[in-house]
């Protein structure tokens, strides 16, 4: 794929993901699920697709740009951190188990790694600002929370790339 | 079509419910740790606190409520008021739990303090 066209993709990519961060915060899942930080995860979505459909450095870049932009816009300093973690944790797991999609699972289950995985990189962001080991007491509901919501990221995701599988993208 | 949940899906989930379970599980054993206050709200403000050991024997006696300290336990022992709710809740054990007299405003509710020795809950 030719640099610019890359470039142009990933900022377009970028500029989505802020935008489902933003419509997210429209769902108020904390309010039917009493924990604080439960999110849909709308975004991992978008990291999924650049994660498949562009490189492991592209996908990098996006989810950086999309967790400064978002939280300049609606965040604090902690925010930041705890997405950025979070962010930056589920890439690399979900990185991780795309080499084994295909023959030793779905696209499903790399999404409910990565929804797990942001919820233990925000956890380890909140303990490191907060320096309080007691916030962890909600790890594990997020983690359990993570299964269902990882797995409507996961169908999304692939009803998407089903769908995109007929734009020709390296053109 | 993707759209086939595979074999090492379920892995994956049972890895991330497990965790979530041990971590409960490492949660609920260490959450009475390391120090454990009594605190003692009357109209939103605080009038007690105690910190609890295996030594502490104290009776709280407020206008209308008995509160009673024993070890690393507290409970409302008795109350005037009619619906009683708050001496039914029985004996708190555990940082978090909470016995709350609503008709005289006032919760008792036990509050864990982590200092860093709490590191072996990841360990």
């Amino acid at each position: 794929m030719k640099n610019a066209k890359r470039l142009t993709l990933c900022g377009m990519l970028a500029a989505v993901a802020v935008v489902l961060s933003l419509v997210e915060r429209m769902f108020p899942l904390d309010a039917i699920v009493p924990v604080p930080g439960v999110k849909l995860g709308l975004v991992n979505v978008v990291t999924l697709f650049a994660l498949t459909r562009l490189s492991a450095r592209d996908a990098f870049a996006i989810v950086v740009t999309r967790v400064a932009i978002s939280s300049l816009l609606m965040g604090s300093v902690s925010a930041f951190l705890f997405s950025l973690f979070g962010g930056l944790l589920s890439l690399i797991v979900m990185g991780i188990l795309l080499k084994a999609e295909g023959r030793f699972c779905s696209l499903f289950g790399v999404s409910v790694g990565g929804a797990a995985a942001h919820n233990i990189g925000q956890m380890a962001a909140a303990v490191i600002w907060l320096k309080n080991w007691a916030v962890i007491a909600y790890l594990p509901f997020l983690l359990v929370m993570s299964v269902p919501l990882g797995l409507v990221t996961g169908l999304t995701c692939s009803v998407v790339l089903h769908h995109l599988k007929k734009i020709d993208f390296s053109a | 079509m993707r759209n086939k949940l595979k074999f090492g899906d379920f892995i994956i989930i049972g890895v991330v419910l497990a965790m979530a379970g041990a971590l409960a599980a490492a949660l609920t054993f260490h959450s009475s740790g390391d120090k454990l206050y009594a605190e003692v709200w009357q109209n939103d403000t605080l009038i007690e606190r105690v910190q609890l050991n295996d030594a502490t024997d104290r009776t709280i006696k407020l206008d209308g409520n008995t509160i009673v300290l024993s070890g690393k336990t507290a409970k409302m022992a008795d109350a005037d008021c009619r619906d009683q709710v708050c001496v039914r809740t029985g004996t708190l054990t555990h940082a978090g739990q909470a016995a709350v007299c609503l008709p005289h405003r006032v919760v008792l509710k036990l509050v864990g303090v982590n200092d860093s020795s709490i590191d072996a809950v990841v360990s």
